[in-house]
């Protein structure tokens, strides 16, 4: 774990509509380490995929860390479709 | 509009400025700059226009500009030094290649004997240089002869190949069966590489890039890498917006239809590239470490050598011009741009930069694509669009006043604060009016670089020498005038060549330099745009023209003129002292033209000559077409608006100061002169029936046919800005009328013309004759 905050927990439809939502709650976090559960996630927009992208540039720009946690299959290929897959590499700091 | 009508227009649009670019270019290599960057410039002008050329079969000028690019190329290599006379064949060469880029446009064909004239002269400066017959011969489409581009690899990932010659992305996005350009498919099958930048209205159509991916992914093996250069931090992103856009790998194998059939719903709503990587292997250690040294991509591992492009090899098959895309799970890349305007191919800039590592590092790294701050953002607008604007807020102009002045009438303008907003929403009203206004603002820059061609052919035709020096390019204007100024200078400096500068023996043996010298400037000077054309020529045979204009009964022989009034006979219509009527400038349509051309944008001319030392014209023309600032005032039960920017002064004259002169004309002394009052009512054919000087006010205003000149009107009324209605366009010409304008009250108002009011006045007078040639 990145942190002993909650993880913010995305819903399971990431669809177009749900880019401005997801980019407020992702701002109400910002300025701490961020950890992601991705576990329910069943649809990946591209909007959405940009919102976490622009989330992963504004929190390394903060210094701050961000990752995620757990992510459902259906997150896990969005990425890869999206040419996204090395943002749920294995790290070392977050696996035993 | 068709798409591949509006790419084509697009092209020209490019090809205008690619050529601006490269006589800018050319003409400072004339000066002596012939730096790295100017040579490159003109380099790449010539080769993009090539480019789109061949994309849309306009064989003569790509042949043309093949022989062109060759000789520049060499240059370039410092082969071929770049003498003066090598650069007189360049600007040749640029005006032919205008004039291929004009033909192709309007479906004509260029002087092809001409072209082949031009093309023999730069084969003859080319190290190598190809016979004429091969010229003719030489594909279009086909890169060759001596010219010889080094491909590279900088055993980067794989690059698209997509060169700046090779519309054939964007063309085959607009049409709806293209053919494959002689691209990948002719030499080897490459990978394809699709580059994909959605829009924000891809998103908004409810479209989504996720599925244009995935069906892309379907397709086959798939390496997709995705790019956020253009990504901004969450707090400044719009969840609407489309930032990121893709790289998508794809075999070789997979079909181009199916690739284009992803993008069938989405096609109008991203910028969509498809091309077959066509980079070659190997590249010189020390260009790819210099490449490394520009760009975050890590430097080649392996030594390579480098290759020549075989010469039959297709011209499309080129590294793409901007950075490659980045490798899989990379950082992040630098967005491309797909845009015909993409003209830096790095096969040409490096082996430009290459041999110039002792260059300084600056140049070489502009060379190497290095990052170089981004030119302003700009777009393209119909000028319909802003045409319809300007109209409105010019009606806008009229309801304000028509606003201010019903809340006059009904008494409520005396409250303070109702004052108050009508005075603050006049000011935004004049601020809008002003920022529209500056939209349609343009250097006349465009104008001015069509000059050294003129001069150019003029000098070759008349057989003199002449320098053009030109200054205050960046003086901005209203589209209109700039558009409007074109004819006018062109005569202008017809005239100065052809009628001003003497021959070269003739200047040598008057102790002048052989090369004569036309001065073009251009200055803002009281809310006006001055244009001045002088020379340093023989100036006027004031001699000569008088007698011109006794000759064809212009004047009469007894007429004393001034010098000035003699200067300005050349206005005279069909006036031309040439002894022969050259092609020049003598068809007797002259200075006369220019004059009322001139007059008709609500401008002035005049010429200042001293013999033998050359003459001066100047052009005083309003910086826009559409409002102006004037002098409201009333003349019997008219309201008429005199242009402020001529009124030097006004005054009620005593009565001690009007003498009569004649039995039907006034003189009025101000201070230590007389000037002539002028009865504005009668002039114009109304007003009292008994003029009284003393009753009204004078308006003091400066003519052109008269110098100063009183005008009587009855009442000031005040300044005020009034938008500009044609009277010839909604009524008809009227002499002494300029235009009309619709005031507050809703009543048309006329504004004068204050020479031709000058000149109906000065009709009936003894000396009509010469007020009719100046007028």
């Amino acid at each position: 774990m990145t942190t002993n905050l909650e993880p913010l927990k995305l819903g399971s439809n990431l669809s177009i509509d749900q880019a401005g939502p997801l980019r407020d709650a992702l701002l109400g976090r910002r300025g701490a380490p961020l950890d992601i559960d991705a576990s329910d996630v069943e649809r990946l927009s591209g909007p959405c995929f940009q919102v976490l992208a622009s989330a992963r540039v504004t929190w390394n720009a903060d210094g701050q860390p961000l990752a995620f946690t757990t992510v459902s299959p259906a997150f896990e290929n969005g990425l890869a479709l999206m040419g996204a897959a090395d943002w749920i590499r294995p790290q070392e700091d977050r696996l035993p | 509009m068709d798409p591949m009508d509006a790419i084509r227009t697009t092209f020209f649009i490019e090809c205008d400025e690619l050529l601006a670019q490269l006589e800018e270019g050319l003409m400072a290599m004339e000066q002596g700059s012939a730096d790295a960057e100017t040579i490159n410039s003109v380099f790449r002008a010539v080769h993009s226009v090539k480019g789109g050329g061949g994309a849309f079969g306009l064989d003569p000028l790509v042949r043309f500009s093949h022989v062109f690019e060759t000789l520049l190329d060499q240059i370039r290599s410092s082969q071929v030094e770049p003498t003066e006379a090598v650069v007189a064949t360049l600007l040749r060469a640029a005006d032919m290649l205008a004039d291929h880029v004009a033909a192709a446009r309007d479906g004509g064909v260029a002087d092809e004997a001409r072209s082949e004239q031009i093309a023999a002269a730069i084969m003859s400066h080319t190290i190598g240089g190809a016979s004429a017959a091969e010229y003719q011969e030489q594909p279009a489409e086909i890169e060759g002869l001596d010219f010889k581009p080094q491909m590279i690899s900088l055993d980067l990932p794989p690059a698209a190949p997509a060169d700046d010659f090779d519309l054939s992305a964007l063309l085959a996005g607009a049409a709806a069966a293209p053919e494959p350009s002689a691209d990948g498919d002719a030499d080897g099958e490459g990978d394809w590489i699709v580059n994909f930048a959605p829009h924000a209205s891809l998103y908004a159509k409810a479209n989504d890039s996720v599925l244009v991916i995935r069906e892309l992914s379907g397709l086959g093996e798939a390496t997709v890498t995705y790019n956020d250069e253009m990504l901004p931090t969450l707090d400044e992103m719009d969840p609407a917006g489309a930032y990121l856009s893709w790289t998508v790998r794809l075999p070789a194998s997979v079909h181009e239809e199916d690739i284009r059939e992803a993008f069938a719903f989405v096609d109008e709503d991203c910028d969509l590239e498809i091309v077959r990587d066509g980079a070659i292997e190997a590249a010189g250690p020390d260009i790819a470490s210099l490449l490394a040294a520009v760009s975050d991509t890590p430097a080649a591992a392996e030594p390579a050598s480098s290759v020549d492009l075989p010469a039959s090899a297709p011209a499309d098959i080129q590294p793409a011009p901007t950075p490659p895309p980045a490798p899989v799970a990379a950082q992040p890349e630098t967005a491309r741009v797909v845009s015909l305007m993409d003209l830096a191919p790095p096969v040409e800039t490096l082996t430009q930069a290459a041999p110039s590592a002792a260059a300084p590092a600056a140049s070489a790294a502009v060379a190497a694509g290095a990052p170089v701050p981004p030119p302003p953002q700009t777009i393209r607008v119909d000028l319909d669009r802003v045409d319809r604007l300007i109209n409105l807020v010019g009606e806008l102009v009229i309801n304000q006043a028509m606003l201010a002045q019903r809340v006059m009438e009904s008494g409520a303008g005396k409250a303070t604060d109702v004052n108050l907003a009508i005075t603050d929403l006049e000011l935004l009203t004049r601020n809008i009016q002003d920022s529209v206004m500056a939209i349609r603002a343009q250097p006349v820059k465009s104008v001015f670089q069509r000059m050294p061609r003129l001069v150019r052919e003029v000098g070759e035709a008349t057989q003199k020498r002449v320098r053009l020096i030109t200054e205050g390019e960046g003086t901005e204007v209203d589209k209109t005038v700039v558009e409007k100024l074109s004819d006018p200078i062109t005569h202008m400096i017809r005239n100065a060549i052809d009628h001003g500068l003497e021959t070269p023996a003739e200047r040598e043996a008057a102790g002048k330099p052989a090369e004569g010298t036309v001065r073009l400037t251009a200055a803002h000077r009281s809310g006006r745009i001055v244009i001045e054309v002088s020379d340093d020529g023989r100036g006027v045979d004031r001699a000569r023209v008088k007698a011109k204009a006794v000759e064809k009964g212009l004047i009469s022989p007894e007429a004393q003129l001034t010098d000035e009034e003699i200067d300005n006979l050349i206005f005279a219509p069909g006036f031309s002292t040439a002894a022969t009527v050259s092609d020049i400038s003598g068809r007797g349509v002259g200075m006369d033209v220019v004059k009322r051309s001139v007059q008709a944008l609500g401008g002035r001319i005049t010429i200042v000559s001293t013999p033998g030392q050359g003459s001066r014209f100047s052009l005083s023309l309003p910086l826009t077409l559409a409002v102006l600032d004037g002098m409201v005032v009333t003349v019997g039960d008219q309201t008429l608006v005199a242009p402020l920017t001529t009124i030097i002064e006004s005054l009620k004259p005593r009565a001690g100061d009007v003498r009569p002169l004649g039995p039907n004309n006034f003189v009025l002394k101000i201070r230590d002169a007389f000037v002539p009052l002028v009865d504005t009512g009668a002039a114009l054919g109304f007003g009292k029936s008994k003029f009284d000087p003393t009753e009204g006010v004078a308006l003091l205003v400066e003519s052109d046919v008269a110098g100063q000149v009183a005008l009587m009107v009855d009442h000031i009324q005040g300044q005020r800005q009034v938008v500009i209605k044609s009277l010839e366009t909604n009524y008809r010409p009227t002499d002494g009328v300029a235009a009309a304008t619709i005031l507050g009250d809703g009543r048309v108002a006329l504004i004068l013309d204050i020479d031709g009011l000058v000149t109906a006045h000065r009709k009936a007078p003894p000396r009509a004759e010469t007020l009719a040639m100046t007028g």
